[in-house]
């Protein structure tokens, strides 16, 4: 079974990705903001990150860049309501893996994760 | 103080012996404890009927995200039984019915694909279309647009009699939500809407509706054109900067009258409008007309020869700029700076030593 962290702060997203995920397979840990984050990140390992740019207390370029830093081999897929080329372009410079848009199709995410964990 | 008291009290007895005044004073004081008790209990009750149907509302959002998600993502979710024991025993009040339409939009707000496919389905097999139809019809113009915005978002066909009317609605927030409705669930020309449109189109209707026009509508892109003759002005100007926007070449010919319009704003988009569609006449249309146009006309024609003209199109506005409109010859300078990079610096000496002899 595999580890997922899931970072993000809509209590109705964050429902429907552990159900999918959880339906999927995987073990799904939830953190509501960047510190809870930070907190499970130096507490255990995951072989996959899905996280949300816009995040209270540390944004998620703060963790991004954290992640790259201390777990360069953890895959980062970024599921975000901007669809803005510059901001795309910031992540996938900082190392993501992955980008999603919001509005996203859960299959489709749950295709990508599966892809990336079994790559890993 | 006891003592008093006690006569007081032990006066109650023979109240009718009692000076007037003081039965008035005893009246009144009674009247205003009543008073003070009916309003603690007023807003007692108030406040526990705001917590129960805060608690309802609870209870019905973390029921609803479980039976969503399991509808969703659950192969072995039997899905038309579920939803009939959904109907049968948490749709009965208009709080239920409420907070399951707001959290069906959420979903819909942050799924797509199948997902979003699906919670369209779920709205209408909960029957959740009549509730908002029944919406509708409310005085409240907020009720009005919330149901045609969940119609619109959910992409929900209803007859078009029952929406039609809103397009003229007083107040904005119910025309721009009806507006959005006719873009979203058409399948072609999605601006009909405009021929029905009797009031004028807000700045931010026009923002709402190419951003829709954009992000939901599939189909061709409508010939702008047809709304040139319409009779609002705002529709007029809104379909001159759409020829633009989406590059209907075509219709160049169309636009060109309007640069003799009668309507400053009118004449202001038609400048610009041919001006992104490259249309290379256009100087010799307004060139000639610059020096009885206004300072806003003005400047548009000057930002046109930046874009479309040359140094010797310039020089033939700078006798027709007054002396005295320093303005106008600012951005003339700018223009010229830009056409001859190579001689700013001399530029910049003529029209300081002009400076110094105006002044």
């Amino acid at each position: 079974m595999k580890k997922i962290l899931v970072i993000e702060d809509n209590p109705m997203v964050i429902k429907s990705l552990e159900f999918k995920l959880t339906k999927d397979g995987h073990e799904v840990l939830i953190a509501k903001d960047g510190r809870e984050a930070m907190k499970f990140l130096k507490e255990a390992n995951f072989d996959l990150i899905l996280t949300d740019l816009m995040l209270p207390f540390v944004t998620g370029k703060e963790l991004i860049s954290y992640i790259k830093k201390n777990l360069p081999k953890t895959p980062i897929i970024v599921l975000s309501t901007s669809t803005q080329e510059n901001i795309i372009m910031d992540a996938f410079n900082m190392g993501v893996d992955d980008f999603i848009t919001k509005p996203f199709s859960p299959n489709e995410l749950s295709l990508r994760v599966k892809r990336f964990l079994n790559k890993a | 103080m006891t003592p008093n008291f006690v006569i007081l009290f032990d006066g109650f007895s023979n109240f009718r012996d009692w000076a007037w005044i003081m039965k008035i004073n005893v009246l009144i004081i009674l009247f205003f404890l009543f008073l003070t008790l009916c309003l603690v209990t007023f807003i007692l009750g108030l406040r526990l009927f705001k917590n129960i149907r805060k608690s309802k509302k609870k209870e019905q959002e973390n029921l609803l995200i479980d039976f969503l998600n399991s509808f969703l993502f659950d192969e072995d979710f039997e899905k038309q039984k579920e939803i009939e024991n959904f109907k049968k025993n948490h749709l009965n009040s208009e709080l239920e019915i409420k907070v399951t339409i707001k959290e069906i939009l959420q979903f819909h707000k942050n799924l797509k694909g199948e997902s979003a496919t699906a919670l369209e389905e779920l709205f209408l097999q909960l029957q959740l279309d009549v509730f908002i139809l029944k919406d509708l019809d409310k005085n409240n113009w907020y009720d009005t647009a919330r149901a045609i915005y969940a119609l619109s978002e959910l992409t929900i066909e209803v007859p078009v009699n029952n929406i039609e009317p809103y397009l003229n609605d007083p107040r904005d927030e119910v025309r721009q939500q009806s507006q959005l409705y006719f873009l979203k669930t058409a399948k072609t020309n999605p601006l009909q809407f405009l021929d029905k449109t009797k009031r004028p189109l807000t700045t931010w209707q026009q923002i709402y509706i190419e951003n829709a026009l954009k992000n939901y509508y599939e189909g061709p892109a409508p010939d702008f054109a047809q709304w040139l003759n319409h009779e609002l002005i705002s529709v007029v100007e809104f379909s001159i900067r759409l020829i633009a926007r989406y590059n209907q070449f075509e219709n160049i010919p169309k636009l060109v009258p309007f640069l003799k319009h009668a309507k400053e704003s009118v004449k202001i988009e038609a400048i610009r409008s041919l001006r992104k569609l490259e249309y290379e006449e256009l100087l010799g249309l307004v060139i000639p007309d610059f020096e009885k146009e206004n300072l806003l006309i003005k400047k548009e024609i000057l930002k046109t020869i930046k874009q479309l003209g040359n140094h010797d199109d310039l020089q033939r506005i700078r006798p027709l700029i007054a002396a005295d409109d320093w303005e106008l010859k600012i951005k003339y300078l700018n223009i010229e700076r830009f056409f001859l990079p190579e001689k700013i610096e001399q530029i910049n000496i003529e029209s300081m030593r002009e400076k110094e002899i105006e002044i």
